[in-house]
């Protein structure tokens, strides 16, 4: 799995530089985003998840500057910073360890954020929101990194990939895309039954309603049961084609998740108050919302393919697989072997 | 004095590479995201129709209705 982490750090230093892009356009007060690392608030698991992005994305920064560091050009301009940046490999099991903390505390947080809130009913569930999102946070990060390395190593011969190491990882893949999809279903079924107050109008909203389609259609089916399918069955998993279209409906499906999380507690709007009627309104994004993501996502492709044409992010090369069996010395094999 | 030539022709053969229109259309969005972000940081986020009329922030009490 070793070659693979080149290409899962930098997509994550990627990653994690659009959500910070995203979230500087969404706290309404940009100018004011440092405020989270100089005023504590520790009880709020919304500053946890600020402090700890930001300390993952320093981590992240430190595990991305050996790749810089063995850039040709600055290899061949600038050799004492290379050489500066290819020192920090020494300490990459330290940063590690630490960024698989950092990562572990806040994408459970941000389920957190959201399972905490008792007026907003849908989203009180305090003690699956953390595993939801931990989990899905996983399944997409590993289908988005193998997505990515498949679909470059398609596009240009500087991708050389390790097919027999991608087999192992997309059938990972497959039964972790399950996992979440047991989770999400156990969490569902496991709501109490009866008429709760915005609970039961959210519900009916997300699997009847207005976000139906995304649930059932680009969540559930499309976005777990298909892909984890033809991961898990060896002759679909073993079609590239197949193996590209499962990975990324996986990520539309991770990408599913956290819409309709995040849209079914808003849409219902007054539901808290006693004895009001529960009021829901609709979302669609501006043109001027759909602009911006786009300026950051081709920001996150630009920079894939920058790693991928200079800094050979993609380097499967000198992986030498295991041998299915294990051979023995001639010496040692039985005599009607020889 | 010594003069020295430089050559500056443009490479034709560029733009038929179709990297070069990846990077153009990934550049070309890139300007676009933030002209838009730059719009949202200087008008705000009422330009994403985000209100302060209720809890949430989407719609407006005209736009909320019963669900059934």
């Amino acid at each position: 799995m070793q070659p693979i982490a080149k290409t899962a750090v930098f997509v994550g230093f990627v990653g994690y530089s659009i959500a910070m892009m995203m979230l500087l356009m969404d706290i309404g007060r940009p100018d004011r985003f440092w405020h989270g690392f100089v005023f504590w608030n520790i009880h709020s698991p919304l500053w946890e998840v600020t402090v700890c992005v930001g300390l993952y994305f320093t981590v992240l920064m430190m595990e991305v500057a050996p790749i810089i560091g063995h850039w040709d050009v600055v290899e061949s301009r600038v050799p004492r910073i290379s050489h500066m940046l290819t020192k920090v490999h020494h300490i990459a099991p330290v940063l590690a360890i630490i960024g698989l903390g950092l990562s572990t505390l806040h994408q459970s947080s941000l389920g957190l954020t959201y399972g905490k809130l008792i007026s907003r009913p849908i989203w009180y569930r305090p003690y699956t929101m953390g595993i939801l999102f931990y989990v899905s946070s996983i399944v997409g990060g590993m289908a988005l990194t193998v997505l990515i390395t498949l679909v470059a190593g398609k596009l240009t011969p500087k991708a050389r990939v390790n097919k027999a190491l991608i087999n192992k990882m997309t059938l990972i893949i497959g039964w972790a895309a399950l996992v979440l999809l047991a989770l999400r279903w156990i969490d569902l079924m496991g709501m109490p039954v009866g008429y709760e107050a915005a609970k039961s109008e959210a519900l009916q909203i997300l699997t009847n309603g207005r976000l139906s389609f995304n649930f059932w259609g680009l969540e559930i089916v499309f976005g777990m049961v298909i892909p984890a399918l033809l991961l898990i069955v060896g002759s679909s998993r073993r079609h590239e084609g197949l193996q590209i279209a499962a990975l990324a409906l996986i990520v539309m499906g991770v990408v599913a998740f956290r819409w309709d999380t995040n849209l079914v507690g808003q849409l219902v709007v007054f539901g808290q108050v006693p004895g009001n009627t529960p009021l829901f309104t609709t979302y669609s994004p501006s043109l001027i919302e759909l602009l911006t993501a786009a300026g950051v996502l081709a920001y996150g492709l630009l920079a894939v393919t920058i790693g991928v044409r200079y800094l050979n992010v993609i380097d499967h090369g000198d992986v030498v697989e295991a041998p299915a069996e294990a051979t023995l010395p001639a010496a040692m094999a039985p005599s009607s072997s020889r | 004095m010594m003069m020295t030539n430089l050559n500056l022709t443009f490479d034709r053969d560029i733009v038929r590479r179709p990297l070069f229109w990846w990077y153009a259309a990934l550049g070309t969005l890139i300007v676009i995201g933030l002209s838009a972000a730059m719009i949202v940081f200087i008008k705000g986020l009422g330009v994403t129709n985000l209100t302060n009329l209720v809890p949430g922030g989407f719609g407006s009490p005209l736009t909320c209705r019963p669900l059934l």
